[in-house]
This record gives C-alpha cells, structure tokens and sequence, in this order.
C-alpha cells in the first residue's frame, strides 16, 4: 500500500506529458485568397469541424495549441512550405510563481519563404495563435493568421526575392507574450540577421467600413513605405505608440519592429476581445482582404529592394 | 516503527527533497536560480544536521510545513480558480487544473505523512 503511493506519486509527477503526435490531413484549401482566409478563421475558430473528431473552440490548452498548429502546418504545406517547430521553456514572471508551479513550456511555429537572390537577411512576419480562455479568438488572433497565410501565398509568387520571408505562429501571447520573448532571444542567439519584424494582432474588425489600420512604433522608414503603399490602396493609415503585443518582444532586444492592427486606439475595435463572443460571424474578411493586400505591397516592396 | 516503516518514512522525506531540487534545477537551466539556492539550502541544512537528532527532528517539522503550506496554496489558488471568476492565466490554469490539484493533495499527503510527530520520533529513533 505504502509502496503503491510511492509509485503513484512518481507516475504524477513524470507522467502527466501524454501530448500525442497527431498526423491531420485536410481537405485543400480553396485557391482564392480570402475564401481560403475564410476557412482558415472557420477551422481555428470551431465554426467549422477541423476533422471528424474534433473541434477548435479555443487555442488554450496544449492540446488546442497542438491541433492549432497540426492545421497551419498542413496549410502552409499547401502553399509548398516546410514548417519547423520552436520549442521553448521560459520562467514565470516571479520568482514566487516559480516556486509554485512549471515553468512556462509552448511552441513557436514557423516557415521560411527563401529568397530567390541568395541572401543572409530576413524580413520576419508574425501572429499568435493562443487565446484566452474559452475564447474562440476570432478576431484575436485567427484574422491575423489568415492574413500571414494570404501574404505568404501572395509572397511564395513573387518571382524576385532579395530577402528570405519569415512566417512565424507565436505561441503564449496573451500570456505576457512568452512565445515572441522566446523566440526574439533565439534569433539573437542564432544571430540572424534581421531586416525587420512586423507583427499582426486583431484584423477582422472595421465597423466605420474605412479599411483604416494602425501601425505601432514604426521606424520612420517602415512607416514611409506603409504610408505609401498604403496611399496607393486608398488605405487611411493611423500612428500609434501600443507596445503590448508580440512586437515589443523584439524592440526589447533592438531589432527594428512594429505592430500592425485594426484602429484599436482609434476604438475602431471588437468589443468581443477575450470573451465567448469574438467569434468567426463577427470577422470582417473584406477588410482583412484588404489589409492583407497592404500587408503584401509592403513586404513585396521590402523584398524586392536591394 | 517496523524497518520497513522506516524505509518508506527514508524514502518520502528523500523523494520530497529530491523532487524539488530537480524543480530548481528545472528552474535553474532556464537562468532562474532562486528554487536551486533554496533546494539546495535545505538538502545541505539535512545533511549537515543528520546525525544531531534534535535538528533533525525541527529540520523534518519545518520541511513538512513547507510541503503543507505549498501544497495549500497549490489548491487555493486552482479551486478559487475553479469556483470563482478565473482568476489565472493559462498556464497557471494548466498547472493547477485536475492534474496539478492531485499532485497538491499527494503533497499534502506527504507533508502529513512526514509531520506525524509520532512517525517522525520513531524514525529518529
């Protein structure tokens, strides 16, 4: 008996890891962008089955977060890209915490789109995909995949590329952007080299029908050439100083980032953010196409500059 | 207190320390070294006092508190969490969910089983 609780407290402690390895295959995705936007932020947001099994209703646990990135991996491998996983283990944010429970554990996702001019530099695009609890994070944060997922299609076409595209997925954001943290402190520590990071939070949301988008601490450079590509879509641009997303991961160790979002400070914004209510029916695709489009001119500018 | 009594009273109070050092080491890898200096501390305060059965006796009190206390809190936090307005993020939530609740209570378990004056006296003994 006394010997049964020995084992059964080891079992406990080592054995709660059971995050089996699932293979998913899923149906094609359609060929038109913002259809193919449509379903991704169906899928991701439990609208729509992911299998016949199983449902996305939040990206919250391991294994929502696992399943969460089976289906942008099997996306991205649509679109002929290889993804990698990063897989982190950071501390809590104080030490008490620390005493208490695990450390943080959770995996980036990633996907390199390679130049086609041999090139050392990366221009890097990024977006969580956790959410907060019982949220199916519509809004935040699937619009802002689906947006990486059409820019990386639109991108993977651009027959001259001078700069390698790095797509990445971050994990934990909503909890105090650990996933971002993570893997900026990679990059420094593999020493790429970074032309510049841009990161999407919350693009399905546009009630005044403006198309406007908000940068958040651009360089004066990236902003000129947002304002100006976004002058030719007809896009109002907007300037904010918000640094409380995965943005702010990458400015803390001096890489040249910014954030780009629906107008969040303008209040131009879901009121449904973290809640139940931040569903697939309330994303705005015609303003996501069309901020993807910008997202694309910018980055196909980036690119195909020397 | 029977031999083999004994041996498991040896057993927990080494497999309760042993545990938490490997949590500092877990912690200590990832550039936080607060949970090691503590672990540490006190397998050293164990061993330097394991003959003087008097220190010993205190040392096993206070350890035992310590799990008490650690594993209260644990499931404090998890049930207000539960019960109430959530309270936690995510990972927290993780930890101290179903899972991390019976891993609290199995350390009550143990801080009981180790605080029992009248199994402690007859170890030491």
């Amino acid at each position: 008996m006394k010997l049964n609780l020995t084992f059964i407290l080891l079992i406990l402690f080592f054995g709660c890891k059971n995050q089996e390895d699932i293979n998913l295959s899923i149906e094609n995705l359609p060929s038109k962008t913002i259809d193919a936007q449509r379903e991704i932020v169906s899928v991701l947001t439990g609208n729509k089955k992911l299998s016949t099994d199983y449902t996305i209703n939040s990206r919250t646990t391991p294994k929502e977060r696992l399943m969460t990135r089976r289906y942008l991996s099997e996306a991205l491998n649509q679109l002929n890209l290889k993804t990698l996983e990063h897989d982190y283990r950071e501390p809590n944010s104080n030490v008490f915490i620390d005493l208490l429970v695990s450390p943080f554990k959770g995996t980036n996702l990633y996907t390199i789109i390679p130049s086609t001019i041999e090139s050392d530099e990366y221009v890097l695009l990024g977006a969580h995909y956790d959410t907060a609890r019982n949220c199916p994070g519509a809004n935040d944060n699937a619009s802002a995949m689906a947006l990486l997922y059409g820019v990386a299609k639109k991108i993977s076409n651009v027959p001259v590329r001078q700069k390698n595209v790095m797509i990445v997925f971050f994990d934990q954001e909503e909890e105090d952007l650990v996933g971002s943290r993570a893997f900026a402190k990679y990059l420094k520590k593999k020493d790429y080299k970074i032309h510049s990071v841009h990161t999407f939070d919350q693009i399905g949301w546009d009630k005044d029908l403006d198309k406007a988008v908000e940068i958040e601490l651009a360089t004066k450079k990236l902003e000129e050439i947002y304002r100006e590509k976004a002058s030719e879509l007809q896009i109002p641009i907007h300037t904010t100083k918000v640094n409380s997303t995965d943005h702010q991961s990458f400015r803390e160790l001096g890489y040249n980032a910014l954030g780009i979002t629906e107008e969040f400070a303008n209040g131009d914004t879901t009121p449904f953010k973290d809640t139940p209510k931040d569903t697939f029916d309330t994303v705005d695709f015609e303003y996501l196409e069309s901020t993807t489009n910008l997202v694309f001119e910018v980055i196909n500018h980036i690119v195909t500059q020397n | 207190m029977t031999n083999k009594s004994s041996t498991l009273y040896t057993v927990i109070l080494v497999l309760s320390l042993f545990l938490f050092l490997i949590k500092g080491f877990q912690y200590a890898v990832l550039g936080s070294y607060i949970p090691l200096v503590l672990a540490l501390v006190i397998c050293m305060l164990f061993y330097l006092n394991r003959k003087k059965k008097k220190a010993l006796n205190i040392l096993i009190k206070i350890w035992a508190l310590l799990i008490i206390i650690w594993s209260l809190l644990r499931l404090l936090i998890g049930t207000a969490d539960r019960f109430g307005k959530e309270l936690m993020e995510n990972h927290l939530q993780e930890n101290l969910g179903v899972t991390g609740s019976l891993i609290s209570l199995l350390f009550l378990v143990v801080g009981f089983y180790l605080f029992n004056k009248k199994r402690r006296q007859q170890w030491l003994n």
